[in-house]
């Protein structure tokens, strides 16, 4: 796959990222496939999130990165971006709908008129993800899974092309993740291009299309069934104690 | 005469081209604060609006000594450089030197501020500045300083809070939906390219040109309580930003009545008038009735809360959530 195919949804090549002196990643290429659910997969402090933001354009590097064709400035109204749960002020004074109406913000324009449909659009994508009654409430107010579910409502009013998840199950009971794993998938066959930085390797070998394994760069990437084999999940999480995930 | 008939005798002196302005005055600064202030409040900044309300002095006092007036653009200017000089002071802290951020602002703002008392003493030895009017400012003066518009003699500081108080709510309009997603969620602001450096140049923009606006008659310490306090209380009730915009500013207002009537009637009913101590500050009971306000929301929250039923995850709930 070249970085040009459209059926490449980002092209990574030779990237890398270095804070305060510290090289976070280095020589890293990719290829993530349009239309697919991929999962980031790595320990603690390999740049699996540094990657998302690298590919949003939110920190400097080296290399080339290519989204949807072309650079991501070229494309940011069609790329929707979930931080992790920490980067958020859930205390912020914010109602549900609100947070939903910023994805249709995204994509119409910060300082359009359109606001009667953003807000249509955004009660829709709520509705979608069964926040419709909770529309009126403080996001501060929610539970974590609904608040996660506020967000997917936000890429959903957003109609992403390629939807950026970082650690979006983190703190969340199973059957939650189960309903937003649901949703992804939803995304995925109505043609979006999920990536989710995830921990449970099982969820990944199960529900994801294709896998990245992240350690300083790219360790390994493709289907799932060939990456999550107990070869590269052994390189990847080297003996440390993430190792007892891989063999789970 | 009984204390009681003095305070009566206070209030009746009242005239609506003194003490009318006085409040008009008041309640405009509230509303040019309300804007800023429940940004900066719901943002967790409110250590900045201290920092920018103290910060400006020292452009103010450099303008005046500089120029020899009180020309508007010559103490917004000064102001602004001030206000960009502890910007950038503290982010130099922060960044660089890694002092956690409050301290960093802190630093900044008492180096400022104190630079900024100097400047002011320097300043007396000329003319038409004193420093306890810089402080606690002269709101009692305000409606004798006038100009005309629309054929009509008007406080030159009610004009400036207004037109201030105007632009704070055409810009925070304007920027409404950028400034609201970065405040909650910056990495998406960010990555949709919402532009959180700007959304904060702009909130940080309507708190310095409001300390200026508001700097004669306020003064450099009180503004700061008319920025944070009525946005602090209406926190507490409101769970969405443009009510408690609202409220801020109706709490900025009542305060504004309820501090004007306190300095007046205060220093007659404590017995001070014959002593010739006429009249309180009135800046300083606006402030002080600033803090009535919040601990009367704390109360009413309080109570509300306590005779709600608990409901799980929505126990927190605010009263006034809509």
């Amino acid at each position: 796959m070249t970085a040009g195919d459209p059926a490449v949804a980002v092209a990574i090549d030779s990237l890398a990222v270095a804070y305060g002196g510290r090289t976070v990643l280095r020589d890293a290429t990719l290829r993530i496939r349009a239309g697919a659910m991929t999962a980031v997969v790595g320990p603690n402090g390999a740049g699996k999130s540094t990657l998302l933001r690298a590919v949003m354009g939110m920190l400097p590097f080296t290399g080339s990165v290519r989204v949807l064709g072309g650079p991501i400035d070229a494309c940011r109204a069609r790329v929707a971006y979930v931080p992790q749960r920490a980067a958020v002020d859930w205390d912020f004074p914010i109602t549900v709908r609100q947070v939903a109406e910023m994805g249709a913000h995204a994509r119409l324009g910060w300082f359009g008129l359109r606001l009667g449909r953003a807000r249509r659009e955004a009660l829709e994508a709520l509705a979608d993800v069964g926040l419709a009654d909770l529309a009126a409430r403080p996001i501060g107010e929610l539970s974590g899974g609904q608040q996660q579910r506020a967000f997917m409502a936000r890429a959903l009013a957003q109609r992403a092309d390629l939807v950026l998840l970082d650690e979006p199950f983190a703190s969340i009971d199973a059957t939650t993740e189960h309903d937003l794993l649901a949703l992804l998938s939803g995304l995925r066959h109505r043609g979006t291009t999920v990536v989710v930085v995830h921990h449970d390797l099982e969820t990944v070998r199960e529900r994801f299309d294709d896998a990245v394994l992240v350690r300083g760069t790219v360790i390994a990437h493709g289907a799932a069934r060939d990456v999550m084999t107990a070869a590269w999940l052994a390189r990847t999480y080297g003996d440390a104690p993430h190792s007892g995930k891989a063999t789970a | 005469m009984s204390r009681a008939h003095a305070a009566i005798d206070a209030l009746r002196a009242w005239t609506p081209e003194v003490d009318g302005w006085i409040i008009a005055i008041g309640a405009l600064a509230a509303v040019a604060c309300a804007v800023p202030g429940t940004l900066l409040v719901a943002r967790r900044q409110s250590m900045a609006a201290d920092g920018i309300a103290h910060a400006v002095l020292p452009g103010i006092a450099g303008a005046f000594l500089l120029s020899g007036t009180r020309d508007l653009a010559w103490m917004a200017g000064g102001a602004a450089v001030a206000a960009v000089a502890m910007s950038a002071g503290s982010a130099f802290l922060e960044r660089r030197l890694r002092v956690e951020r409050d301290a960093a602002l802190g630093i900044a703002y008492t180096a400022l501020f104190a630079l900024g008392l100097a400047l002011v003493v320097r300043a007396a030895d000329g003319v038409d500045i004193d420093p306890s009017c810089v402080l606690f400012g002269a709101i009692e003066f305000a409606p004798l300083d006038r100009v005309t518009a629309g054929g009509r003699a008007v406080p030159r500081a009610a004009l400036v809070i207004a037109a201030t108080a105007g632009a704070n709510v055409a810009v925070a309009a304007l920027a409404w939906r950028p400034i609201l997603a970065s405040s909650f969620d910056r990495g998406f602001a960010r990555a949709a390219g919402a532009r959180p450096a700007a959304c904060d140049a702009i909130v940080g923009a309507m708190a310095t040109a409001t300390c200026v606006a508001c700097f004669e008659s306020l003064g450099s310490v009180i503004v700061v309580a008319m920025l944070v306090v009525p946005a602090c209380a209406a926190r507490l009730a409101c769970a969405r930003l443009v009510p408690m915009a609202a409220l801020a500013a109706a709490f900025g207002c009542g305060a504004t009545v309820l501090g004007h009537v306190a300095a007046c009637v205060a220093a007659p009913v404590a017995g001070l008038d014959a002593s010739g101590v006429r009249e309180l500050s009135t800046a300083g009971c606006v402030a002080a009735a600033l803090g009535a306000c919040f601990a009367g929301a704390a109360g009413a929250r309080a109570v509300m809360s306590r005779n709600r039923p608990v409901d799980g995850a929505h126990a927190a709930s605010l009263p006034c959530a809509p």
